[in-house]
């Protein structure tokens, strides 16, 4: 947002990295946002609300292209909309800024995707096209591998008919505007983003096979699965901290239900490979450039929140039929009560599960955001009331209010001057030689005078340095 | 004259306190951080963004006649004073 308050909305601006991030995206949402109330936590969070209220439609709308209008593409649904994986994303604007609109892209492009092999028509290459452009301009290094990978998975495994490596061939040569749109959209992208991005302080290295296997085993085998099935059933601030058993609890799940799958329903395992692909491909191999050497990185369920989508769409690739498929079921279900007992239990299961993780993870940082929020609330009223001449100094928040704070990235003439009306605004960028300069109180509801009279020693006959007796 | 502080181009503020016989202009600088100020005469402080790096800040006075005494002198990021 200070980002956003001190630049117009221009390519510069909308191409500035962000790190190793490019998300012209989400710097246009924090553009208008910041525009309309810098800091406002309603609007901010209603655009965000917003964007993934139209992820989760374009969600529905996915399923609903591609197994046709039926009940049970609520299970789904359900699953994508009450997963804990998207919520660290709404909680944390600035990821929220890349994650939701990430997933609205992939959802969209998909169902492009099958309209076009359906249809055959250009409108729906175009439609692709655009939903890859938006993509990567929500979150340039998911989107560029993770989408292309996806609408791939998916069309030679469902969209095309016989075995997966044949489906793969016809997939390739079937769909050869899609992938040439692909390549136009991409190339120009990827150049801006290989001349833009910034990874000066991250460097990019693939850390040694341990640490990898380790980091792997941590994202993959404990973070994703727990929070995808509803946990973790205990959070450390906004890290994963599940129990063995809540660990061995999601990957029971997980096996009993693929085994199942895997008995009642022809191509499923197509579906798995889909979804370990994508969070190999998509979720670890950038974060593990990034952050590999950080084990406990890989605790951070931020990382794999796109994946709820994939999550989504591989569970009912396992129990629903695509209409291109002629035998979908190898056996049917049991007869009787069993299988819709068994499914009730383990829905109810997973939505108390899922209300639970939320609320204690989400209830972590109600003291911090209350705090930051008084902050901010009581610094826009002290800077509204000072006069237009005060000379306000640069400062560093507190660090109860700003916690991801580094350099000057963290002084208060970049982050609370957006707060303050003009003059004042420029005034506290670009203060001027004073006696007395002013800094906000500890509590932001006053502005004092810088220094304490002990910080500087008082004249004290002659004692100081003298032009007269210093040679010039 | 030189003030003995030491920056290493970071975000900071300078400032000193002084007396001075008469009002004059005068340019600090630190590295390439250049300042116009304009001293009161009597006993006084003031404070300034110095972002530059060295290992001293020249003060050069616009009227050399003036009889100015440098009393103390600080560089750092301003904080709010925690003290009574």
């Amino acid at each position: 947002m200070a980002r956003a308050a001190e630049r117009g909305l221009g390519w510069d601006y909308l191409t500035a990295p962000w790190g190793p991030k490019l998300l012209p995206a989400g710097f246009a949402l924090a553009w208008v946002v910041t525009r309309i109330d810098a800091y406002g936590w309603e609007l901010a969070s209603g655009a965000l609300l917003a964007l993934q209220a139209a992820a989760s439609l374009a969600m529905y709308r996915l399923l609903r292209v591609l197994f046709g209008a039926r009940p049970l593409i609520l299970v789904p649904l359900g699953l994508y909309l009450f997963t804990p994986l998207t919520l660290p994303g709404l909680l944390w604007w600035a990821a929220g800024l890349e994650l939701v609109p990430l997933q609205l892209a992939i959802c969209m492009a998909l169902a492009a995707q099958v309209h076009y092999a359906r249809t055959r028509r250009i409108r729906h290459v175009v439609a692709v096209a655009g939903w890859y452009l938006f993509g990567l301009a929500s979150f340039f290094l998911k989107a560029a591998v993770g989408i292309p990978l996806l609408l791939f998975l998916l069309t030679s495994a469902y969209l095309a008919a016989g075995p997966w490596a044949r489906g793969c061939w016809t997939a390739l040569r079937r769909n050869l505007p899609v992938w040439g749109a692909l390549a136009v959209v991409l190339a120009p992208a990827a150049v801006l983003y290989a001349v833009t991005a910034d990874t000066g302080h991250q460097p990019v290295r693939l850390p040694g096979a341990g640490e990898t296997a380790l980091f792997a085993a941590r994202l993959l085998g404990e973070t994703f699965p727990t929070t995808a099935l509803g946990g973790p059933d205990t959070w450390f601030g906004g890290l994963v901290a599940p129990s063995w058993w809540g660990i061995a609890l999601a990957w029971a799940v997980l096996a009993l239900y693929a085994a199942a799958t895997l008995v009642l329903r022809a191509r499923v395992a197509r579906a798995w490979t889909t979804l370990l692909s994508y969070l190999v491909v998509a979720d670890l191999l950038p974060v593990l450039l990034g952050r590999g050497a950080f084990e406990a990185q890989a605790l951070e369920p931020r990382y794999v929140a796109d994946a709820a989508v994939v999550f989504a769409l591989c569970a009912g690739l396992t129990i629903l039929p695509v209409g291109e498929e002629t035998r979908p079921y190898r056996a049917l279900p049991p007869r009787g009560l069993a299988v819709p007992a068994v499914s009730v239990v383990l829905v109810g299961v997973f939505l108390v599960a899922s209300y639970a993780s939320a609320d204690a993870y989400t209830g972590q940082f109600a003291a911090q955001r209350a705090r930051a929020r008084g902050y901010v609330e009581a610094v826009r009223a002290t800077l509204a009331a000072a006069p237009a001449t005060a000379d306000v100094y640069p400062q560093p928040l507190p660090e109860d209010v700003l916690i991801y704070g580094f350099g000057e990235g963290n002084l208060s003439s970049h982050l609370l001057s957006p707060l303050a009306p003009e003059p004042l605004r420029d005034r506290m960028r670009h203060p001027r030689p004073t006696a007395e300069p002013l800094v906000l109180a500890e509590d932001g509801r006053s502005l004092v005078r810088r220094a304490s009279s002990a910080a500087m020693p008082r004249p004290s006959g002659g004692a100081g340095a003298s032009p007269r007796r210093t040679a010039r | 004259m030189t003030l003995p502080v030491r920056s290493d181009g970071a975000y900071a503020v300078a400032g000193f306190t002084y007396v001075a016989e008469r009002a004059t202009a005068a340019t600090a600088r630190l590295g390439t951080a250049r300042a116009e100020l304009s001293l009161r005469a009597g006993q006084a402080g003031v404070y300034f963004p110095a972002t530059g790096t060295g290992s001293a800040m020249t003060l050069t006075l616009a009227d050399p006649s003036v009889d100015l005494c440098v009393t103390g002198v600080v560089l750092g990021i301003p904080a709010p004073n925690t003290t009574p």
